[in-house]
């Protein structure tokens, strides 16, 4: 689960790694007290609340002087979508002196299954372009987690990184507490980009970034309300995968992250796309069904349904059982065009109760291809396209 | 992997673990013990239940153990698992936490153990022996080894190798997640080494370096035919499409990085299972 930018700084103060002054706010209402904890003469800075990099570029960062300004940048990055997302809230902060920005990350890297930390004295880009423009400025670091990070290899990485001498031991403590909240909160990445060196020669994190491990949720009661605030979390509880894929017509229903993949490598073969991705391997009962379906037929992009499925684990017949049974909680047919394919564990049951209910249900791909080119191509005829 | 392989599985009275030793024993795996802390002593269809992985090993010379605990446990059980010398772990569980299983990678470092998974269907040598829940309908045996990142689409890929008369040696599926086991690249000198298997299946998806690193291993020289399918091709950047490991990372494990790195070894790649059959059956 990612965090928001706000919510990874909280973290960070409380691991004592310097962030910029700052309050969150829904709208422009509590502006006054935002700048009387800013401060006048450092305000301020306002900041999209989104999970997705790039803000600054898509709009939604703005550098304000007045109260007034602040409202209307607020208002703007709310009306704006940042690749794609809107803002609820926004983060206002004090504006810092930059006398250079630096990058620093620990992530878990696979080819060695180690915590590894990057290092960078060439931050406020994004990785990947440091990595192209200047690849030889980042330093790797891998971590073996019995030891820790070792402050005098840490200190030695960091000089020849470019970290500037008298900053060396501020920015182990960093690295520190870093490796501390990577350790402690189970996170997959967390990540500073840019660390601010002011020019009163003070380390800030500007931006923060922190991802936790999903599977390691259970043990961390603190994200519980976090998690409720999002869908595809909620979802995640109930046992589906989802992610939405931004634009396109089709909802995937499968089994299995790979089988998702396919299909929706199909689904493009096949000259459409799908809207979103939804793996249900662990949601396999009635209320995940429920959920499912609820959101396949309310989410409006949705136009096709396409449910894809090869059972190893899975039964067929309990999955027909359950999407009739689903179905019902919603109304007396499911509501948009849907095929089926199921294929594998009691492949044939499945197959037979959903063609009694009157659904377009098959078990072979090739079948399935047909039967949805068919189906698109009846649809784009019914509304004249 | 053979129907003479002794194997035990640790979970076997859960819901899942009862369901699929019954199925595993259907295959012809040669299961000879159950591991359940507090409930040694018991049996399950016969099958004696101890309490640690170490007791089974000792009283029944297990050589390989499936692992069906559930997530908050499964590390434990993969550490139990290692401590008594089991040769061959599969570890069907899914969402063991990532900082369980560096804690795991960091204790098999210089064991000569293969664990496979987790997240994973486990391994199949059609109708000998399976030590996880892949659906046997979809294998037969045959002259393809196949090794997979995903369980359903190798189902997918299988099913129609097998409807085409293309068996399968040995499946083996290293599973989803960002931390696991044996990788592709551990998998192909075996593959290579065994008479039986005549061409090689690689089952791929976008994220992690796994093709990545298969390819250069082909390059180097390999003696047998590889096909590969890679999942992902329409996929959004950036995406985390449900595996952990399917995060493109800096820049490597893209559908384009892997596609061009296993072409570039001399691998046929394609894009859709039916596909795999015509391009298996002109290279055999």
């Amino acid at each position: 689960m990612d965090l928001l930018e706000h919510q990874a700084k909280e973290i960070f103060t409380r691991y004592g790694i310097p962030v910029p002054k700052g309050v969150v706010l829904y709208n422009e209402s509590g502006l006054t007290d935002a700048l009387a904890i800013i401060g006048v003469d450092k305000f301020g800075v306002v900041k999209a609340q989104v999970l997705t990099g790039g803000r600054g570029k898509a709009g939604g960062i703005a550098v304000v002087d007045s109260i007034q300004q602040a409202g209307r940048a607020i208002s703007t990055i709310q009306n704006t979508k940042i690749r794609g997302l809107i803002a609820e809230k926004v983060l206002i902060e004090e504006r810092l002196d930059i006398k250079q920005e630096y990058f620093l990350s620990i992530t878990i890297d696979p080819d060695t299954s180690l915590p590894t930390l990057l290092i960078s004295s060439k931050g406020g880009m994004d990785i990947e372009e440091i990595a192209n423009e200047s690849p030889a400025s980042i330093f790797k670091y891998p971590i073996d987690p019995p030891k820790g990070v070792i402050s005098s290899e840490v200190i030695e990485l960091a000089e020849s990184a470019g970290v500037h001498h008298a900053l060396l031991g501020s920015v182990e403590e960093i690295i520190y507490n870093l490796y501390q909240v990577f350790c402690e909160k189970e996170a997959t990445l967390i990540e500073i980009n840019p660390l601010v060196v002011s020019k009163d020669d003070k380390l800030i994190a500007a931006d923060a970034r922190l991802s936790i491990d999903n599977n390691a949720l259970f043990r961390h009661p603190e994200f519980d309300q976090l998690k409720n605030e999002r869908r595809e979390m909620l979802l995640r509880d109930k046992g589906i995968d989802y992610i939405d894929l931004g634009d396109g017509e089709v909802g995937l229903l499968c089994v299995g992250a790979g089988m998702t993949m396919l299909t929706m490598d199909l689904v493009a073969q096949w000259g459409s796309k799908a809207k979103c991705f939804m793996d249900i391997s662990h949601g396999v009962n009635l209320e995940g069904f429920s959920a499912a379906l609820r959101l396949l037929s309310s989410e409006q992009n949705i136009k096709y349904v396409l449910v894809n499925m090869f059972g190893g684990l899975t039964r067929m017949d309990e999955i027909a059982k359950y999407m009739l049974q689903a179905i019902e909680t919603i109304g007396d047919r499911f509501p948009k065009p849907m095929i089926l394919r199921l294929q594998g564990t009691n492949a044939r049951d499945g197959v037979s109760i959903m063609q009694q209910a009157g659904y377009e249900v098959c078990t072979e791909l090739e079948e399935l291809m047909t039967i949805f080119k068919g189906m698109t191509q009846r649809q784009n005829e019914y509304f004249g396209e | 992997m053979n129907k003479k392989t002794r194997v035990a599985v640790a979970g076997i009275t859960g819901r899942q673990g009862s369901f699929h030793t019954r199925l595993m024993l259907e295959e012809g795996t040669n299961i000879v013990a159950g591991v359940v802390p507090s409930k040694g002593g018991q049996d399950f269809d016969g099958i004696p239940i101890y309490n640690t992985m170490l007791e089974a090993r000792l009283m029944q010379e297990v050589e390989a153990c499936a692992i069906f605990v559930p997530a908050a446990k499964a590390a434990q059980s993969i550490l139990d698992a290692i401590d008594a010398g089991i040769g061959v772990i599969s570890a069907i569980t899914d969402g063991i936490p990532i900082h369980d299983m560096l804690k795991v990678k960091q204790r098999l470092k210089g064991e000569n153990i293969s664990l496979i998974g987790p997240n994973t269907p486990g391994l199949i040598t059609p109708k000998q022996a399976k030590l996880g829940i892949m659906p046997s309908v979809a294998y037969k045996p045959g002259c393809v080894g196949v090794m997979s990142r995903s369980g359903s689409l190798s189902y997918e890929v299988c099913h129609e190798l097998s409807k085409a008369g293309l068996g399968q040696t040995t499946v083996v599926g290293v599973g989803g997640d960002m931390i696991r086991g044996v990788n592709f690249a551990d998998l192909l000198p075996l593959f290579e080494m065994d008479p039986e298997t005549k061409a090689i299946m690689i089952v791929g998806e976008i994220g992690g370096v796994d093709e990545e690193r298969a390819a250069t291993i082909i390059k180097k020289g390999y003696s047998k035919p590889v096909v590969a399918i890679i999942a992902g091709m329409s996929a959004p950047a950036g995406k985390a499409m449900g595996h952990s490991s399917a995060i493109i990372f800096e820049g490597k494990g893209t559908f384009k990085s892997k596609v061009t790195a296993l072409q570039d070894a001399g691998v046929k790649v394609v894009h859709y299972p039916k596909d795999a059959v015509r391009a298996l059956l002109s290279l055999l």
